[in-house]
Order: C-alpha cells, then structure tokens, then sequence
C-alpha cells in the first residue's frame, strides 16, 4: 500500500466521559473529499451534533484539526483549526489561530483530534506519538496560559507545544478561547468555553515521527520560488516591519475604521479630517515601531513575522502580541486613549486569561457606552464609574469578566444577553449569528461589500470568510481585484463612502470565501495568501495550492476540485445552520434603529439572491438545493435536512462551478 | 533531555555573547529546521531531526539558531572515546556512523550544543553542509545565516 504523505492518517478520538480513546484511520474516501481541516470538522459536526445539543453539555464536540500542509516547508503551514457549535451564537463555529500547536500534533501522528463528553474532573490531553493519555489537571486549574505551560514544560519537557484554556474558559466565559504555548489564539466563538464545559483544561504534544512528503524535490522547488516571489509583493516588507499595527492607517484610507463602539464615522473619508486623523494618531504605525521596537517572532514556517515582543516599563512588562499590534489600538479608535502600553497590557491579560482579544473589548466597549448614555448605572457596575480614556475602566473589566465577578459575570455571557439581563433596549436586538461585534449595532459602513460579506457567514459576521481587502483596506489597491472588479462591471466605493449597488458583489465574496476556507482546510495562513501578502498573485490562490498539495500528498486534486471541495465545506456549514433553524433573516447586516444613509433593502436583497444562487442555493431562502448537495457528494446531507422538515427547493437547478468566469480564480478552461 | 541540554546550553551561550548581535533577526520561523530534515530524512519532515535548531527564549528575548561552527579543535572530537568524529579542512565534523555507539558524550561536550544524537537511530548527527548546498542559507527568508569557509573565520573555544 504506497505510504500516506502530507496527512499523517490517524484520526484521534477522545471520549472524556468513559476515558475511551481511539484511533480511527483517516480513510482515503474522507482526505479526497473532505481534505482536512474545517472540511473534515464540519462534517463532523454535522453529523454528530445538531438543534438537541447544547453546547456546554458532554454532547457537544470539540474538534482539532490539521490540513495535509501543516507542518510541511509550505509557507505559513501553522494553522490551528477548532470547530465547535458555539456557546455564544448557538450556530456552528470555527477559529483559526497560529503558532507551532498543529505541526507538533502532526509530527506525533495525528490529523484530528475528536472531543466529546465531559470529564468529571479536570484533566489535559497529553500525547507523545502513540501514547495518549487523559491526565490530571487538578494542579493546573485557575492558573493562567503562561503559568499552565510553565507547569507542563516541566512535567513534559521544554520541548512540547500546548493549547490550553486560561481562567476565562474554566469560567464559561461564552468568548473564551483557547491558547497555543506561544500565544496564538483560534479565539472567536468561544472555543475555550466548551473545553471548560469539558473540564478540559490543555492538550500537550510531542512529536517525534515525521510527515512523508511524496515529491520533496518539487515540494523544495515550489516553496524556494513562493518564497521569491512574496518577497516581490507590494505589501510583503510594510507588513513585515509593521505588522497589523497598520490596521488603524489602513482601515483610515480605506474610510472604513470604526470609532468608539465600532461606530463608523459620519465624516467622509478623503477629506482633510481623515489625512488629519492619519498623520495626528498617537498610534501611527511607525510611531509605535520607533517607540517601542519589536522582537520580531514567526509562526511555523511562515516568512511575514506579523507577532512581536514588546518591551515596556516594569509596570507593563514585556509582551507576546500579534493581535494587539492592530486590533486592540483598532477598537480604541475615537475614545481618546493615547498610552500604547496598556492597551498592550489589555491583549497581555486577554491571552492570559484566555479571552477573544476582539469580543472583550467589544462587549467592554458596549458596557461603556451603556453607562455613558446613563442606561445603565454605578449600581449595574459595582460602583465603578466607566469611561473609555481611562485604562482602569477596560482593564478591571477585563478582569471581572474573566472571574465572572460583579458586572463580569453579566458581560461574560457576551453582549447581546449582557443587554437582555441589564435590560438595555431595543438596539441590541440581534440576530442568532451575533459573533463580531466590530460593527455595532447602528454600523454605517456604506460599502456593500462589507455588508454582504459579513452578513452570509456561517459562525456570524465573519471578518475571515469572503472578506474582501479593498473594501476594508484603502492603501494600495491590489492589481488581482482591481482586475476582477473590472472584468465584473463592479463599481469600486472607498474611500468615500457611498452605497454602489451590484449583484455581482456576490461573486467576489464566493471567491473569496472559497480561497479563503481552501487555507482553513490545508492548514495554511491566509496571510501568505492572496488575502493579504500575496495580493497581487495574479492567478489567485488555487493553482498554487494545486502544486502544492501535488507535491506533498501526491495527490492530484485539481483547481476545479478544490473550489468543489471548499464548496462543500461552506454547504455544512449552511446545512448545520438550516437545519438549526437559521435563514435567509439571519444573513442581513445588522442596521440597528436608523438605516444608514443610501441604504436600499432591496438592493441589498439583489445581492444576497445572486449570492444564494451562485452557491446553488435556493435564492429566496438560502436553503442549499438537493441537486446541488447531491452534485457534491452530500446526499445525505439532503436526506437528512428533509427528515427535520426543511424544503430544499425546486429539482432542476443546482451549483454549477463556471457561474463564476473560471479565469477569476486562476482556473484555466 | 536532547532539547533540554540544547536549551540550557544556548542560555549559558547568550550569557557569554551578545546575543544581539547574533540574532537580531532571526525569527524563530523554523523554515531551516523543515529544509535540513526533508534534505537528509528519507522518512519526510520533522524539525527535531535537523541538523541545526532554533532555540527560542522569551524571558532573554533571544532567538538563536543553533549550527555547527566549525571549531579550531573540537570539543566533539576530543571528547569521543571511541574517536568516530573527525574534522575535515573545510571545518566539517565527520562522523563514522558506523562506528558510533550512541553514547552522547559529543552532544554534552559541544558548547554550541550542534551535535545530537538522532531521536530514532540514536547516531550522532551535525551539519554537513548537505552535499555543498547549504540549504538553511538558501532558504532562510531573513538571510541571516552563512556560511564561511575556513580563511575568513574560526571560532576559537
């Protein structure tokens, strides 16, 4: 039988109820149709959890999973990938974290860990190629991500990697999140709150066995000429000397930087306020890097060093950001805090404690503006007075939240039913799929783009899945979809925000979204992509992923199968949906009380029609049509969402790959 | 304990050097790890059978890759006692693999800790500039490492 390569075979299967583990060979059928990663873990879900299962019981799972390229010389192969039904939204969730977890887990003998059942005590996973073990964690309990590891390394080895939940997931907080031994967080959804709710508190590994590699001569060739050629890519040195310290420079050109509570702001951008605002801020990319000069770290195997260590004065220490370089001076944005270290202090304590770095402050964020507007008062928030520029107010909360302490404990169960429990009125009425608030509720972004894209998703508004760059991102526009817009008759709308109505916005967010979901699947970093540094590649994604799954499993799977395979991912991930219940009201964007200006309903629902069609959807539901889950191999799927009552639409019309010009995606005819 | 000797070894390293200047750059991305063991592993992939490693210290802020260098009078080679290590002119350690017994005494010796034992065969490994190539050097994307012959640098112990 000719040696498996790029996936190492073994699905892991862990039942902390009974103890029992066992290992199930990952068969050829499922690694040609579902690949790996978010693919393997959504059919997974599906097929294991549904509308009974809650997701803090035993029954809900928890998956860990890799691609065939974790692990493998191919650039930013470090993906962690955990699927989960969602504590916070109730939906099917996924996060994505990097770091040096995924590989190790390869490198032991693994593909995927299964988690279902609770332990009855606390417990950590510990692996060492064919050992596995549930072991005691009685002594790791309430200790934070650092002190865990710190712990583990000395039982283990300083050698091991880890994932592990911090206070805020043994809490049940609904956003907490997992954390790798070097600090990268899969944080959205709440993934560390269902590890708590197992009573799991870590998996530890080590791996000494390899991963077969069926043609290393191309594998050396592909990746030496990948890496020459990202090294050509206008954003590749900015981003490496600035990481996403940049979002705030960025998002400004681009018109789209929310302020306050994720407010976006009246004033139009390209005005002199903004070229103001951009020259003024005290968090400047390259102020902060002249300031305060970084360490610069890498994930596995990735060439972009977009994390750095931080070193600041005895009261704020020194630090292990990525998501603090951008997001949180992003989330600050409008409220007048001008000191980097505590808002560097505030990621620290997220990582720590095992919180979402983006819903922690979002929801903190909600708090204060409830309290500045006098809806709520000192009595909801045990006597402390909030206000924005002051670092106590975010950094008590944070620790509040954490502990489920005082007005913590309400906060933790996220926004939305934070304001159901404070009884904060109607703007808080939100969806099912409330998962990212960077919006707010009343969020005048005036790009429809934006508002589809985040709108469609399957775990909420999901800045990761056909989030399309130039929307967000003014500076400079990317050649590749500058092309597509053109080739689609597509208006550009930044900066200066007006509503430009197209149907065909549908067809770059399922571009998007299928080359975006194709990494999750892999193991790759979107960075490395077309998302990010690679962004005027211009054939797109696909055909590189093509060579180089080529090179390292052996297998040939052909662009056309892996936009089909990615397809079939974003499918479950609808099917669970659905079948929950969930439809085409949930995939709106959140208006709040007034509708933005220009803002047309109907435009709108163009867009999202052509979006479900193009999917092979039924275009006034969003149902996925049996001809199209049969086209891809999910009859059962069909079978199944017609047993629980869901009408699946007329015969006669399903996904059809060349809706969408094959040339868009690099795919030649 | 293979990792744990290299560790503490690259610690007792920053102490006596600046490590500054020697790492600046380097990123920990492991990308020279993963070409080292896929050039020499017919078994495919692992860092930890790689001939040079990264040794990574958040409390030092330190990142240091680990590599042969090629010492005047080798610690390594004086301290085996069944005497399988040699050293060729162009620096290169030399290991009789046939010979060697495993025993680990080069792996404690070697201040550099750039000599180990493989985790499966149990037989001392350690740059070999494979074949002429000097892959870490080619594929490094911070171009930090190099390699230099004999007349421009030695390192003295």
């Amino acid at each position: 039988m000719a040696q498996v390569c790029g996936w190492v075979g073994t699905i892991l299967r862990v039942n902390l109820t009974t103890g029992v583990i066992a290992k199930q060979p990952f068969s050829q059928e499922l690694r040609n149709n579902f690949i790996g990663g978010s693919a393997l873990s959504a059919k997974i879900l599906y097929d294991e959890t549904g509308s009974q299962t809650d997701p803090l019981s035993p029954e809900n799972r928890f998956v860990v999973s890799a691609g065939p390229l974790n692990g493998t010389l191919v650039l930013g192969s470090c993906r962690t990938h955990i699927m989960f039904k969602s504590p916070l939204t109730n939906t099917i969730s996924y996060a994505s974290g990097g770091g040096f977890f995924t590989p190790e887990l390869k490198y032991a003998g693994y593909d995927t860990i299964i988690f279902e059942g609770r332990a009855r005590e606390p417990v950590y996973l510990w692996i060492e190629d064919d050992k596995v073990e549930i072991r005691d964690a009685k002594h790791l309990w309430g200790k934070t991500i650092d002190e865990t590891n710190s712990l583990l390394r000395e039982e283990h080895g300083p050698d091991i990697r880890s994932l592990s939940i911090g206070p805020a997931g043994e809490n049940l907080v609904k956003f907490a999140c997992p954390v790798t031994g070097d600090l990268r967080t899969p944080s959205r959804g709440g993934g560390g709150c269902v590890m708590g709710s197992k009573n799991l508190k870590s998996i530890a590994v080590r791996g000494t066995k390899s991963i077969h590699i069926a043609d290393p001569d191309k594998l050396f060739a592909i990746e030496e000429e990948a890496l020459a050629s990202i090294k050509t890519r206008a954003p590749y040195e900015f981003f490496r000397k600035y990481g996403t310290t940049t979002l705030r420079w960025t998002l400004l050109s681009g018109g789209t930087m929310g302020e306050k509570n994720s407010e976006w702001p009246e004033w139009p951008t390209g005005s002199p306020t903004y070229s103001k605002q951009q020259l003024s801020d005290p968090f400047r990319h390259d102020l902060l890097i002249e300031n305060y000069p970084p360490k610069y770290v890498s994930c596995f195997g990735c060439p972009l060093h977009c994390t750095a260590w931080l070193d600041f004065d005895e009261r704020f220490g020194r630090y292990a950001c990525k998501g603090d370089r951008g997001e949180g001076t992003r989330q600050l944005y409008g409220w007048k805090v001008d000191k980097y270290a505590p808002v560097v202090y505030r990621t620290h304590l997220c990582d720590q404690y095992g919180l979402d770095v983006i819903s922690a402050p979002s929801t903190i964020s909600r708090a204060v503006e409830w309290y500045q507007q006098g809806i709520i008062t000192t009595k909801d928030t045990d006597g402390m007075g909030l206000s924005p520029s002051d670092n106590n107010t975010w950094i008590e909360l944070i620790h509040k939240i954490a502990k489920r302490e005082g007005l913590g404990d309400i906060l933790a169960e996220g926004a939305s039913r934070a304001a159901e429990i404070l009884g904060v009125p109607t703007e808080t009425a939100s969806t099912t799929k409330d998962l990212l608030r960077h919006t707010g509720p009343a969020a005048r972004t005036r790009s429809t783009d934006i508002e589809l894209q985040l709108s469609v998703a399957s775990r909420g508004k999901d800045h990761l899945s056909g989030s399309n760059p130039i929307p967000w991102l003014g500076f400079p526009v990317r050649s590749r979809w500058v092309d597509i817009y053109k080739k689609l008759g597509l208006p550009m709308e930044g900066p200066n925000r007006v509503y430009a109505y197209h149907p065909r916005r549908a067809d770059v967010t399922i571009i998007l979204e299928d080359e975006m979901n194709m990494a999750n699947m892999l193991g790759t970093c979107t960075f490395n992509g077309t998302f990010w540094c690679n962004w005027d590649r211009p054939e797109g994604d696909i055909p590189y992923y093509s060579a180089v799954l080529k090179a390292v499993t052996g297998v040939d799977f052909t662009p056309q199968q892996l936009v089909e395979a990615a397809e079939r991912y974003l499918n479950l991930a609808k099917a669970y949906n659905v079948r929950l219940g969930l439809g085409r009201k949930d995939d709106q964007f959140d208006l709040g009380a007034t509708k933005p200006e220009g803002y047309v309903q109907e435009e709108y629902d163009k867009m999202l029609n052509r979006y479900y069609e193009l999917h092979g959807w039924d275009p006034e539901t969003g149902i996925p049509r049996r001809d199209t889950l049969e086209e891809l191999g999910l009859k059962y799927v069909a079978d199944d969402l017609e047993k629980h009552g869901i009408r699946l639409g007329k015969r006669g019309h399903k996904y059809h790959l060349n809706d969408i010009p094959l040339e868009l995606r690099g795919i030649k005819g | 304990m293979g990792d744990e000797l290299l560790i503490n070894k690259a610690l007792q390293l920053m102490g006596r050097w600046s490590n500054r200047e020697l790492t600046d750059n380097c990123t920990g991305c492991r990308i020279c790890e993963m070409v080292c063991s896929l050039y020499h592993e017919k078994d495919g992939i692992n860092p930890k059978r790689s001939r040079i490693r990264v040794v990574i210290s958040r409390e030092k802020t330190a990142i240091l890759p680990m590599v042969c260098y090629s010492c005047i009078d080798p610690s390594c080679v004086a301290s085996c006692p069944i005497e399988c290590l040699s050293q060729d002119e162009t620096g290169m350690i030399v290991v009789d693999e046939g010979a060697c017994s495993g025993c680990g005494e080069c792996e404690e010796a070697c201040p550099f800790g750039a000599i180990h034992l493989h985790p499966v065969s149990n037989v001392a490994m350690t740059c070999d500039h494979c074949d002429g190539k000097f892959l870490c050097v080619r594929y490094c994307p911070e171009n930090i490492l190099d390699f230099l012959l004999p007349k421009k640098v030695r390192i003295r112990r």
